[in-house]
């Protein structure tokens, strides 16, 4: 899923407090493993027919404290793998917050309570707003400046700063 | 509308006006990395193909800490890389035996209203001084060096009032867990917490340090205090007074929460084995045997820290059958309570003396406990393994309370021992 300053997906609500080992259980993770291999098994724990449902252009909706645990940059990429184009929750896990965004795959703060399983969303990055469009509610999430969007297009820090070994905009 | 603490630090490194919330770039006026972290972000620095040329090399500082000194060869050999790597690039070394790098910092580069980025956890601290100290992944420091700059979501700030005058035998220790009782481990996830009050006045930039290097587990991004009267005269005391600047909040700054403490409430806490939400007071675990207390580390391993237990030990020993280990955070402390008496009334009472640095915290080396020993610890986090064995019950405690313990060989309320 490539990351657009305009995105538009449906929501799958998730609840709070889930950790890492909530999104890829602990039994299968493995850094040696392809993240590829590893989108069968997303959320197994919690729901298994999550993963067979998450589509392109899902918008993951948690509520608090979404992605605790320990840093592993292959637990978002995996999720991108799925077709997450972004994760919206009231609050991340620190380690899970900077991987994501490092990877490429947009995680936002914002008031996630009154989104519904299924809920169009439409996600402004510039503007810092999601637009539910199915309710037609408008929620900031926090504006990302031109060179976060930058690499988030372009697929991840890592290969935007071997490209252009500044953060340009 | 007018700005917290930390959008106004942010917003000095960054271009223009910025708002909690935001995903921003932001200048980095100081980075470093220990010899843990330090081998990883050179590998880092390589792959990005960002290792020939640091952004400020001469802000740019490796440090260390962790196996000071070296305990094993691998390790020695790590150290070496770095300084080689140091030496080529034009960055610091802070050498084995200078301290544990956020202490080394806070005394010699740190100014008020800097953004540093650390590549370690207790990083935070540096808000005591009125900095943004960012610990972050190996990855985003190597960034740090290379481009001079970093990026950071500006966190919403939840305010804390500081209100009244702590009884005897209360420490910042108490203050920064009874903070954990309240807020939990993720209480202020996403969270800056901003201290301000009228018990600021009396609150030194040690114990400011102390505090936030515990609030941190509060899942804070950020722990801050001001830049006030209080870091004038501790920058003064540094030799550094013209590097003080006031740093503080707009009056009508938006604040997504507010939490008084009055200090005068509060009583010793410790926290127990293995969680760092587990806080109760000292009284509650009062009488458990005790092998090992550990005095000194990043978190209180200052000169006021070495002095209040020294004053509790003045004229008496260690209980028989327990090891007090005392870390200093820096020469520079271990050299004042050298001249000042501290350190030799902790020696005279039985003190084990280590190199100033991180290796009892990290469990590396000097003084990891033995399978079921309990240990009283000065230190930031207790989660198990600490210390270097997972079969071993690690508290978290103050000095007064380390040091009142270490002289019962059982956890004590030290008020009984003060009273």
């Amino acid at each position: 899923m490539t990351v657009a300053r305009l995105m538009h997906g449906h929501a799958y609500k998730l609840g709070d407090d889930l950790t890492v080992a909530h999104i890829i259980p602990e039994r299968h993770f493995h850094r040696r493993r392809p993240p590829a291999t590893l989108v069968p098994v997303l959320f197994e724990d919690l729901d298994p027919t999550l993963a067979g449902r998450l589509s392109q252009g899902a918008v993951l909706v948690a509520g608090r404290n979404f992605g605790l645990g320990p840093a592993d940059l292959a637990i978002p990429t995996v999720l991108r793998l799925a077709g997450v184009c972004a994760v919206l929750a009231l609050s991340f896990g620190r380690l899970f917050y900077r991987n994501a965004l490092t990877v490429g795959l947009p995680a936002l703060v914002c008031e996630t309570t009154a989104i519904q399983d299924g809920d169009e969303l439409v996600l402004d990055l510039p503007a810092g707003q999601v637009i539910n469009v199915s309710t037609g509610q408008r929620l900031p999430c926090g504006r990302l400046r031109p060179a976060v969007l930058r690499w988030l297009e372009e697929g991840g820090l890592i290969p935007y700063l071997r490209r252009h070994r500044a953060f340009i905009a | 509308m007018g700005q917290t603490l930390i959008e106004r630090i942010v917003s000095a490194h960054a271009d223009g006006p910025v708002q909690a919330g935001e995903v921003v770039i932001a200048r980095v006026a100081l980075v470093y990395a220990h010899d843990g972290t330090g081998p990883v972000v050179v590998r880092h620095l390589r792959a990005l193909g960002l290792d020939h040329r640091l952004a400020q090399p001469e802000r740019t500082l490796f440090c260390l800490d962790h196996g000071a000194p070296s305990p094993r060869r691998e390790l020695a050999d790590e150290q070496a890389a770095l300084r080689t790597f140091a030496q080529a690039a034009g960055a610091r070394v802070i050498d084995i035996g200078e301290g544990i790098s956020h202490q080394v910092v806070a005394e010699r580069f740190v100014r008020p209203g800097d953004l540093v980025v650390g590549a370690d956890a207790q990083t935070g601290l540096l808000g005591g001084l009125g900095a943004l100290g960012l610990g972050l992944g190996t990855l985003d420091a190597a960034i740090a060096m290379a481009l001079g700059q970093t990026w950071l979501r500006v966190p919403e700030s939840q305010r804390i009032t500081l209100t009244g005058q702590p009884p005897m035998g209360v420490t910042a220790t108490d203050l920064a867990l009874a903070l954990r009782q309240r807020l939990r481990t993720t209480g202020a996830l996403g969270r800056a917490l901003e201290f301000t009050g009228p018990a600021l006045a009396h609150l030194s930039v040690g114990e400011r340090l102390t505090v936030a290097a515990l609030a941190g587990e509060t899942g804070a991004e950020a722990v801050l205090f001001p830049a006030d009267d209080q870091t004038r005269l501790y920058l003064e005391a540094q030799g550094r007074g013209q590097d003080w600047c006031a740093v503080a909040p707009d009056p009508d700054a938006v604040y997504v929460g507010d939490l008084t403490l009055d200090l005068s409430t509060l009583a010793p806490l410790v926290v127990r084995p293995h969680t760092p939400e587990a806080v109760v007071p000292v009284q509650e675990v009062a009488g458990i045997r005790v092998q090992q207390v550990l005095l000194g580390t990043c978190s209180h391993g200052r000169l006021e820290d070495l002095a209040a237990a020294a004053a509790l030990l003045r004229g008496r020993r260690v209980a028989s059958g327990v090891r007090l280990i005392v870390a200093p955070a820096s020469r520079a402390v271990l050299l004042r309570a050298a001249q000042e008496g501290p350190l030799t009334t902790l020696v005279e009472a039985g003190a084990i003396l280590v190199t100033p640095g991180c290796a009892s915290c990290v469990g590396i080396h000097q003084g990891v406990p033995a399978d079921g020993e309990v240990v009283v610890a000065t230190i930031p986090r207790n989660l198990r393994g600490r210390l270097g064995n997972p079969e071993a019950f690690v508290y978290l405690a103050s000095p007064l309370t380390a040091a009142a313990t270490a002289l019962r060989g059982v956890l004590t309320d030290p008020r009984e021992v003060l009273a």
